[in-house]
C-alpha cells in the first residue's frame, strides 16, 4: 500500500533522510519510531506529497507521488503534527471545507462528515469553534479531517503528543478500531505506544533505517539474554557465589536489600538454556526463603536505545 | 477541479469575516471614501460658484471629471495602498506560521488553484468596498447632470490596480511567517510604486522615461481622467502576472527548502 524506494531528501549540504526502503501491507499499522529530528516528520511529508524526495520513488496505493501527486494525495488521510487547524471555524463548516477540498462527491459530502464526526466522537462539537475546544478534541478534528475521505492510507506524526493520559488512551483506541479497514503509518517517541497499537515497527535514526520488524520478534530476537529478577531471604554473600555456580548464569547482581534479612538480586543469563529450575532448585536445597521470582523481557525501551545508540558508537 | 478552487475560496471569506479586521477596513475604507468625496465635492461647487460669479474669467475646464472625480480617485488609491496591506498580509503567512499550509498542500489541490483562491477571496471582498463606496456617485447623479463614462473607467482602474497591488501583497505574504512583516513589507512596496515619479524629476530623461512608466500613479491617472488606455490595462495584468508567477516559485520552494 505505502512503498518507498531508496528515497533520499536532502536539504542543502544536510541529508535528512539517507536512501531509505521500506513497504507497507494492506490493513498494517506500523510505528515509525525514533528520536527527534531522526527524520520521521520529514519522511512522513515524503510520504504525504507536501515535498518530494531528492533521489528515490514514492509510491501510495500504487500510484506514483512524483508522477500524479493529485491522485496519489486522494487516497491519503493526514494528520500533521501539532495538529493545524483553522481555529476560526467551527466543526461542521471546517469537515465541509476539507470533504470539498478532498474531492469528496457533493452528494455525499453530508455522510461522509456524519460519519467521520461519530468515529472520532465529535457530534457534540459540531457547531463550535475550533479555537475553543480542548487540545484532545482539537486532535479529534485532526483526525477526522484525516479519515474523511475514506483515505486507503492513513498518516499520522505524533497523534497523542501534547495529550493527558485520558485522552492518549483514547486516541489510541480510535486508532486500533481502525485496524484492519486502513493502512496505518503513525509516528512517535513514545515506546508503550507502539507496543500497543501496531503490528510492526520501523526504527529510524539519522536519517537512515536501524530496524523494522514485528515488535514481538524485536523484543526477543535483538537480545536473547533473559534477566530474572529475585528476592531471597538470606545473606547476598553467600547467594550470589551459589548462583554463579549454575551453568548459564552470566551475572549476578545484588539490588538493594527489601527488608530484614530480605535481598533482591538480578541474575543475568547467557540466554543458551532455561536456568530458571535450576535457580529455584539451589535456593531450595539452601533452605532460603524465596519471596519473589520474575522473569524480565528486554522492554521495547531497552530494545530501541540499543538500535539507537548501537549506531552513535 | 473547479469545485475544489471553490471551496478554498469560500474558506477564505469565511475565515476573513471571522475576524474582526474585515469589518473595520470595511468600514475605514467606505468611511474615508465617503469623507473625501464629500469634502471635495464641496470644495468644487465653492469654486465652481465663485467661477460663476466671474464671467471674464474663462472657466471651461472646469469639468467635474478634473474638479471632483480625478481628485478623488487619486485619493482613493493612497487609500487603497493602505488597505491592501491589512487584506492579503494575513494570506500566507498566518497559514505557515500556524502550520496548516502543510496541511493544505498534502490535500489534492494545485499550487494555481490555492493561489488563485486566496487572490480572488480578497479581490472580492476589495470589489465590494468599491461597490460600497460608488454610492456616492449615485447620491451625486440624483441632484446632477453628469458623464458617467468617466467614474466607470475611474472604477475600473481602482479595480486593476487593486488586482495588482493584492497580487504583491499576496506574494509578499508568501515569503514569511510574520503577518506583521508582510504587512510593512506590502506597504512599503506598494508606496514605492505610489512614488516612483519624484525621483523621475531629478533623473536623466530616459531614466525617468523608465521610472514614469513603472510607477503605478502614472498608469493610473488615465483612468481617472475618464481614458481607457491599452498601455495601462496591460501595465496592471503584467504587474499581476509576474507577482502570480512569483508566487508559484515560493510555493515551489518548499520542495527544497522543507
Amino acid at each position: 500500500m505505502i512503498e518507498l524506494k531508496n528515497v533520499t531528501k536532502r536539504f542543502g549540504s544536510k541529508t535528512a533522510v539517507d536512501s531509505i526502503s521500506f513497504e507497507v501491507k494492506k490493513g498494517e499499522i506500523i510505528g515509525f519510531l525514533g528520536p527527534n529530528a531522526a527524520g520521521k516528520t520529514t519522511t512522513m511529508r515524503m510520504i504525504t506529497g507536501f515535498f518530494p524526495p531528492t533521489q528515490g520513488e514514492v509510491i501510495v496505493a500504487g500510484i506514483d507521488m512524483l508522477k500524479e501527486p493529485l491522485k496519489a494525495k486522494e487516497k491519503i488521510g493526514y494528520m500533521p503534527e501539532n495538529v493545524p487547524l483553522y481555529k476560526e471555524m467551527d466543526v461542521r463548516s471546517y469537515l465541509q471545507f476539507i470533504a470539498e477540498v478532498k474531492g469528496v462527491a457533493r452528494e455525499k459530502v453530508g455522510g461522509k462528515i456524519q460519519k467521520a464526526m461519530e468515529e472520532t466522537g465529535l457530534a457534540n462539537v459540531s457547531g463550535s469553534i475550533i479555537a475553543k475546544l480542548s487540545k484532545g478534541y482539537k486532535q479529534r478534528v485532526g483526525l477526522a479531517q484525516a479519515i474523511l475521505n475514506d483515505p486507503e492510507v492513513l498518516v499520522l506524526d505524533e497523534p497523542t503528543v501534547g495529550l493527558d493520559p485520558k485522552q492518549i488512551r483514547e486516541i489510541r483506541e480510535l486508532i486500533k478500531n481502525m485496524r484492519g479497514e486502513r493502512t496505518i503509518i503513525l509516528s512517535t517517541h513514545i515506546l508503550p505506544e507502539v507496543a500497543m497499537t501496531c503490528d510492526r515497527v520501523i526504527v529510524i535514526n539519522q536519517g537512515k533505517i536501524v530496524a523494522q520488524d514485528e515488535v514481538k520478534n524485536l523484543t526477543d530476537s535483538s537480545s536473547r539474554a533473559v534477566s530474572i529478577y529475585l528476592e531471597v531471604e538470606a545473606p547476598s554473600a553467600k547467594v550470589i557465589p551459589e548462583l554463579k555456580k549454575i551453568d548459564g548464569v552470566a551475572e549476578v547482581r545484588s539490588e538493594s536489600a527489601v527488608g530484614e534479612g530480605v535481598n533482591g538480586f538480578t541474575i543475568t543469563t547467557d540466554g543458551a538454556r532455561d536456568v530458571r529450575r535450576d535457580v529455584v532448585s539451589r535456593i531450595m536445597k539452601n533452605n532460603w526463603g524465596l519471596l519473589e521470582f520474575r522473569r524480565q523481557q528486554l522492554s521495547l525501551e531497552d530494545v530501541f536505545l540499543k538500535l539507537v545508540t548501537k549506531e552513535e558508537l | 477541479m473547479f469545485a475544489r478552487f471553490y471551496a478554498l475560496f469560500k474558506k477564505e471569506i469565511k475565515i476573513f469575516f471571522s475576524m474582526p479586521i474585515a469589518y473595520a477596513v470595511i468600514a475605514v475604507y467606505t468611511a474615508l471614501s465617503g469623507y473625501f468625496f464629500s469634502s471635495i465635492a464641496d470644495y468644487y461647487a465653492s469654486i465652481s460658484l465663485r467661477a460663476m460669479n466671474q464671467y471674464a474669467r474663462n472657466t471651461m475646464d472646469l469639468s467635474m471629471v478634473e474638479g471632483i472625480f480625478r481628485p478623488y480617485f487619486h485619493n482613493m488609491v493612497v487609500v487603497m495602498i493602505l488597505m491592501v496591506p491589512l487584506l492579503t498580509m494575513r494570506l500566507f503567512a498566518e497559514e505557515k506560521r500556524e502550520g496548516t499550509a502543510e496541511l493544505m498542500f498534502t490535500y489534492p489541490v494545485s499550487d494555481i488553484a490555492v493561489v488563485s483562491a486566496k487572490f480572488l477571496s480578497s479581490f472580492a471582498i476589495f470589489a465590494v468596498m468599491l461597490a460600497a463606496s460608488f454610492v456616492s456617485f449615485i447620491i451625486l447623479r440624483i441632484g446632477t447632470a453628469f458623464e458617467i463614462g468617466p467614474v466607470f473607467t475611474g472604477f475600473l482602474g481602482l479595480l486593476m490596480l487593486s488586482g495588482a497591488f493584492l497580487m504583491l501583497g499576496l506574494f509578499i505574504s508568501s515569503t514569511t511567517e510574520s503577518q506583521i512583516v508582510a504587512g510593512v513589507l506590502s506597504f512599503g512596496a506598494l508606496l514605492f510604486f505610489l512614488v516612483i515619479p519624484w525621483a523621475a524629476q531629478s533623473a536623466t530623461p530616459f531614466w525617468a522615461g523608465v521610472l514614469k512608466n513603472i510607477a503605478a500613479v502614472q498608469h493610473f491617472d488615465s483612468f481617472a481622467k475618464g481614458v481607457l488606455d491599452t498601455a495601462d490595462i496591460t501595465y496592471c495584468i503584467s504587474f499581476f502576472a509576474l507577482f502570480f508567477f512569483l508566487t508559484l516559485r515560493v510555493l515551489e520552494s518548499k520542495q527544497w527548502r522543507g
